[in-house]
């Protein structure tokens, strides 16, 4: 996709990517979502094949859910052990989003709409207009990545 | 020793990004065992695994309903109470509509010397001297009052 393809499609499909995001998200929380979400699918144009408004929606939905998360309460100290179940695992999503962040942003896609999503090989491969192999080769290095990423802070 | 075998398999699978679904919720299963089951090879990927795992939790149907269905319950008992706000508000606009007519329909009005008067009281005591003044010398008032008007 050309970048003036981009910029068409982007302001096509805003008004419908924040009609989405106000389903979950008030006013601001979704207008600083999609812009996020355009921002990173601007980072990939390159990769990027017509249309992108399934990809986008996904990924608006995606980052929807993890901005929810993340204003959740914290807890309280008197916390049962259900709840302490609950912190951990937040804490164990917030570590992995924090370093899934720092991948390039379609590895990040990639994994987003494998881990969170559960999408197979080829929805992804249709939802970004990329081939199979492809797909697998690019979550096999963001993988990686992340596996090493591991090691040097547990080693 | 199989399962081992097996677990090592798809653990290089995963890395090479060839694992499905089912094979990853095995391998999610395999690394939450405590840590001391695990051989030391496979231990540094204890963490990894188990984050991802609890990222596979991070679904849409977990969260709380989206806003708008809430915005949609929410509006549905309001419009509850709007609708009987406005059946009441109806109500006594029909009724102090059908009051102020029926009062001012029956309502005393009369200009007495130029004055308008709504007493009930003066404006019949005004009616009744009339009344006394025109059967007490009829004749003569009216026959003036026609010279009045029409001349000699």
């Amino acid at each position: 996709m050309t970048q003036e393809e981009y910029k068409e499609e982007a302001r096509r499909l805003r008004p419908r990517l924040l009609q989405t995001a106000r389903r979950y998200l008030n006013e601001d929380d979704a207008e600083d979502t999609v812009q996020d979400v355009l921002l990173r699918l601007w980072q990939m144009v390159d990769t990027l094949r017509m249309p992108i408004d399934a990809l986008a929606t996904v990924l608006v939905r995606n980052f929807c859910v993890d901005r929810l998360r993340r204003q959740k309460p914290s807890l309280a100290l008197t916390a049962s052990y259900e709840q302490a179940d609950e912190t951990e695992t937040d804490e164990r999503i917030e570590r992995v989003l924090a370093m899934i962040d720092t991948l390039p942003t379609l590895q990040q896609t990639i994994l987003r709409l494998r881990h969170i999503e559960g999408m197979g090989m080829k929805e992804i491969a249709e939802l970004t207009g990329s081939s199979e192999v492809a797909i697998r080769k690019t979550l096999s290095r963001a993988r990686q990545t992340l596996k090493q990423q591991y090691e040097k802070r547990y080693e | 020793m199989n399962n081992l075998l097996r677990i090592r398999t798809l653990t290089d699978k995963f890395f090479d990004g060839d694992t499905t679904p089912e094979e990853e919720q095995e391998l999610y299963e395999y690394y939450r065992q405590p840590w001391e089951q695990i051989p030391d090879d496979l231990r540094s990927n204890c963490e990894l695994f188990r984050d991802l795992a609890a990222l596979g939790s991070l679904t849409p149907s977990t969260l709380p309903p989206p806003l708008s269905t809430i915005h949609h319950s929410l509006s549905t008992h309001r419009y509850r109470w709007w609708f009987a706000a406005a059946a009441v508000a109806l109500v006594l606009l029909v009724g102090g509509a059908t009051l102020y007519h029926y009062q001012s329909e029956n309502e005393c009005v009369a200009y007495i010397y130029g004055e308008r008067v709504t007493d009930r009281d003066v404006v019949l005591g005004e009616m009744q001297k009339t009344m006394m003044a025109m059967t007490a010398d009829g004749s003569d008032v009216v026959e003036e009052q026609l010279k009045a008007m029409f001349g000699d």
